[in-house]
């Protein structure tokens, strides 16, 4: 029984280390997500904008050369 | 800047950039149509000032790296244009878009990146995340699905986030 108990406490504490570790992953992994989105379907309406925006010459082609 | 030019009235070029000292010019002339893939815009109404200034400086090592696609700098009028018409991406401001124009023609699911590099405090990051980025579509441009790419990249980066805290534990325990 004792044996038993002397086991509890470490396995909370790496069981709490474990969790803790995978939030702090998800964390950052979640704010990189942020970061560097995907365009997909739901950005559609924005570059939708953009193409108007390049086919009526609102905006035109960027270079340092000129 | 040494390639600083400035727009005359009349010349036909109607955008003002947001990002100083940055003029647009007539469209360039364009790459093959194997090489010609994306588009990218660099959208920014100006209120992350630090985040501005560190693309602004960098503008020309974004050139050369994306020296086979087409840039466009939308100027700030048109960026808060933009952004009040969508709205969810108040804030994530200076954007770079990488517009895959092959897989949108195609009908492709995913069709580019969106770099928010507005939602980041210090410069330094911002850089790190447009090299990143700039990485991620220099080794993967021949790529079908660049996007497999960034998945992969935030994979590698939990996991680099998982050995720096598990370093920083160890070291708060020592």
């Amino acid at each position: 029984m004792e044996e038993g108990t002397g086991l509890i406490v470490p396995a909370i504490v790496a069981g709490l280390l474990l969790a803790c570790l995978g939030y702090e992953v998800e964390r950052r992994r979640s704010r990189l997500r942020r970061v560097f989105g995907i365009l997909d379907r739901d950005e559609l309406k924005l570059v939708g904008h953009l193409d108007a925006m390049v086919e009526t010459g609102e905006i035109q082609a960027w270079s340092q050369h000129g | 800047m040494s390639h600083e030019h400035h727009q005359t009235p009349g010349d036909g070029s109607s955008q003002a950039t947001s990002i100083p000292g940055h003029h647009p010019h007539a469209r360039r002339p364009a790459a093959p149509e194997a090489t010609r893939r994306l588009d990218v815009f660099i959208i920014d109404s100006g209120w992350n000032a630090p985040i501005s200034m560190a693309l602004t400086k960098n503008l020309s090592q974004i050139r050369v790296y994306l020296e086979e696609d087409t840039i466009y700098l939308v100027d700030q009028p048109r960026s808060i244009a933009l952004l009040k018409s969508n709205p969810h991406l108040i804030g994530h401001d200076p954007m770079i878009l990488f517009l895959d124009r092959l897989r949108k023609d195609a009908g492709h699911e995913r069709f580019g990146i969106r770099l928010n590099l507005g939602l980041l405090r210090k410069p330094e990051q911002a850089l790190a995340r447009l090299q990143s980025a700039l990485r991620i579509v220099a080794e993967n441009r021949a790529c079908s699905d660049m996007y497999h790419a960034v998945e992969k990249q935030l994979w590698r980066a939990g996991l680099d986030g998982a050995f720096k805290v598990i370093g920083e534990s160890a070291l708060e325990i020592v």
